[in-house]
């Protein structure tokens, strides 16, 4: 109602004013349910990101929870207990990870894993049956495809180690067993190792194989390097800017040796012989800035550009959405017989 | 000027809005953050005590020798003995690093035989002995079966658990990551000199996780999320602590595939225990022992810049000697 004084207010003017009180109450009413369920920034740092609403909720003091804790409730087809071979039982529960707790289990290692495209981790211990005190850890990479996987079990491989004949892609050391095999990449490692927790570990492999189907087809990539000179178990893959050159991902190297020389090749799958032919550029013109030269002599391999920069030596080119070269020489003549070994081998696939 | 305000009375409209803002002052003030980002109950911090012995700075030894317990007595005896660093009556932290739940052959944790050495030299000296971290994995499983809680136990130790309401955020002065984060508190708070021991290892992230790393043990909260900057985190963990004296045990030293490993064929034998006061010092040290330069590890640099520290460990003159 207007004061005596006043003009007499219109029957809008009186709604609007009824809707301002409203919308006030309305944002007054949110902002105290909000500030009721309101986290702190250090609350949310603080609880391990609860919020997330993952199944491995860790505590305020950020650790993975208690190992005694079972943590899912549809098991995983690459559950490792699927896989547990006679002798050995349940050390402790499957715990399992997703890309935003992998920092809980493996802390910075992490890092290689989810620049891999790694989608989830399965892991559980089991002890021998009649000795507690021998036992293995078992981890189950679910990487998400056949290249991820065999980029982790690649890059981490240990030098000199010998393969193992339970996967295509596998080998032992002292005291673990790692394989790649479909879109997985596992390790088994042994707490001390003795021969028969070594068995218990191929026999979890074997068993791990033969039940994930998806793995009996070679990476065509691995095919593709000439085997001559090359190093065994040297092919790996990186799954981003490799050689430091932003937009190179997918790259696999080898190394090869020709007359005591260690030469590295690269191979890449690009998406359209386009594709290849800016990246093959893009290596090149990489090089420039840090002195590279161009080698201006007739090059074997068609297409191919060979630099030279601080006495070693790179070639690149493409065969249609190939692209691939030697990254590094010690000499022209090494990283030419390479580069054109290369080049025939990839002729011949008719890739 | 509208007609109201002439006459010097209010119109409808004029209640109306004064009336609403009136409304949003006092939600305003009723709606207030009274307790802030440090969560209720909890006082925040702003530094740690400096647990160091001033008299002792820039002590540094380098023992070379297989055999844990000589070369980390011998490097101790080297800076003037646990004397130097612990007197009757004090209150020692052991640092450890139990990070991982897997054994202590896998060299990616501190390896009991030093837990149980520096536990009883302590304990020698007079001191009660507390030894705690907060691991990547389960803290139960962790210390068990890395042989860590077994040790210390046997040393006469006190092991300390984490647990939630064993952290307080705390801000470290000067840092710009390190700023109301909960630190373990509980442990810190009850004693007076820290010990830090850490074995040498790769780290996929960082290049290196040597006595300088091991501090991050003492946060809480989602650590992960520091591993986007690294090295200001690591560089920030030297501002943190001021510790006694740190240990770095280089006896069997993580070469690649860190800080977990998980295959003995990463581990090389360099038999080598550097320990001191100045960690800045101790890491670059380490640094040689992976193959790197100081200069390979950016947040040494800057550890260095914050007077944490100096690269340059030579210029402390180390005192080497071998324990056979």
């Amino acid at each position: 109602m207007a004061g005596p004084e006043g003009p007499r207010g219109s029957i809008s003017q009186t709604l609007i004013g009824v809707l301002i009180l409203l919308i006030l109450a309305g944002i007054a009413a949110t902002i105290l349910h909000r500030q009721l369920v309101y986290v702190s920034p250090l609350t949310a740092q603080a609880d391990g990101g609860k919020s997330t609403g993952t199944g491995n909720t860790p505590a305020v003091n950020g650790n993975a929870p208690s190992a005694a804790k079972p943590c899912q409730a549809e098991p995983s087809p690459a559950a490792p207990l699927r896989f547990m071979p006679p002798g050995l039982s349940e050390m402790t529960p499957e715990e399992s990870f997703g890309p935003d707790e992998l920092f809980e289990k493996i802390d910075g290692r992490a890092e290689l894993y989810l620049a891999a495209g790694f989608v989830a981790l399965h892991c559980q211990r089991f002890a021998d049956a009649q000795d507690c005190n021998q036992w293995m850890e078992t981890f189950v990479y679910d990487m998400g495809t056949p290249d991820n996987a065999y980029s982790v079990f690649s890059q981490q491989r240990r030098p000199g180690v010998k393969d193992s004949d339970v996967a295509q892609q596998a080998y032992m050391t002292q005291n673990s067993l790692h394989l790649a095999h479909s879109r997985y990449y596992v390790e088994i490692v042994q707490a001390t190792p003795t021969p028969r927790m070594t068995d218990a570990a191929v026999a979890f492999a074997r068993k791990f194989v033969a039940d994930i189907a998806g793995g009996g087809k070679k990476l065509v990539e691995l095919e593709l390097f000439p085997a001559d000179n090359l190093r065994p178990g040297s092919i790996s893959r990186a799954t981003e800017n490799q050689f430091g050159i932003e937009g190179l991902d997918n790259v696999y190297t080898a190394v090869y040796v020709v007359e005591g020389k260690t030469v590295t090749a690269f191979l890449s799958r690009r998406k359209s012989p386009q594709e290849a032919d800016i990246l093959a550029k893009a290596y090149a013109d990489f090089f420039l800035p840090f002195g590279a030269k161009t080698i201006a002599k007739d090059s074997p391999v068609g297409g191919a550009k060979t630099l030279e920069i601080d006495g070693t030596f790179k070639c690149v080119f493409t065969r249609g959405s190939l692209l691939a070269g030697v990254h590094e020489a010690p000499d022209a003549a090494s990283a030419r017989a390479v580069a054109e070994k290369m080049s025939r081998k990839l002729t011949e696939a008719g890739d | 000027m509208s007609g109201d305000e002439r006459t010097g009375s209010l119109s409808r409209r004029e209640f109306l809005a004064g009336a609403a803002a009136a409304a949003v002052c006092a939600g305003a003030y009723w709606l207030r953050d009274t307790v802030g980002p440090k969560g209720p109950g909890q006082q925040v911090s702003t530094d740690l005590p400096d647990f160091s012995v001033p008299a002792t700075a820039g002590r540094m030894s380098i023992v070379t020798g297989a055999d844990r317990a000589k070369t980390v007595c011998r490097a101790i005896e080297a800076l003037g003995g646990i004397a130097a660093f612990v007197k009757p009556g004090d209150r020692v932290l052991l640092k450890v690093n139990a990070a991982f739940a897997i054994p202590a052959a896998l060299s990616a944790t501190t390896h009991p035989q030093l837990v149980a050495e520096l536990a009883g030299l302590c304990r020698s000296a007079g001191a009660t002995v507390l030894v705690s971290d907060n691991p990547i994995n389960d803290p139960a499983s962790c210390f068990a079966l890395s042989g860590i809680e077994s040790a210390a136990r046997g040393a006469g130790a006190k092991v300390l658990l984490p647990s939630d309401d064993q952290f307080r955020p705390i801000t470290v002065p000067g840092a710009r990551l390190l700023r109301h984060w909960p630190v373990l508190l509980g442990a810190l708070a009850a004693v007076n000199k820290v010990i830090g021991i850490a074995p040498l290892k790769h780290h996929q992230h960082a290049g290196a996780s040597m006595t300088i790393k091991n501090w991050y043990g003492l946060l809480g909260g989602r650590r992960n999320t520091l591993h986007q900057d690294i090295n200001t985190t690591i560089a920030e963990l030297a501002m943190m602590v001021r510790p006694t004296l740190v240990i770095l045990d280089g006896t069997t030293t993580m070469m690649r595939n860190g800080p977990t490993g998980g295959s003995l064929d990463d581990l090389a034998p360099t038999h080598t225990m550097i320990v001191g006061t100045d960690p800045v010092a101790i890491d670059a040290f380490g640094a040689t022992l992976l193959g790197l330069r100081p200069a390979d590890l950016p947040y040494l640099a800057m550890a260095e810049t914050a007077g944490r520290g100096t690269t340059d460990y030579e210029s402390l003159k180390p005192r080497r000697s071998e324990a056979s």
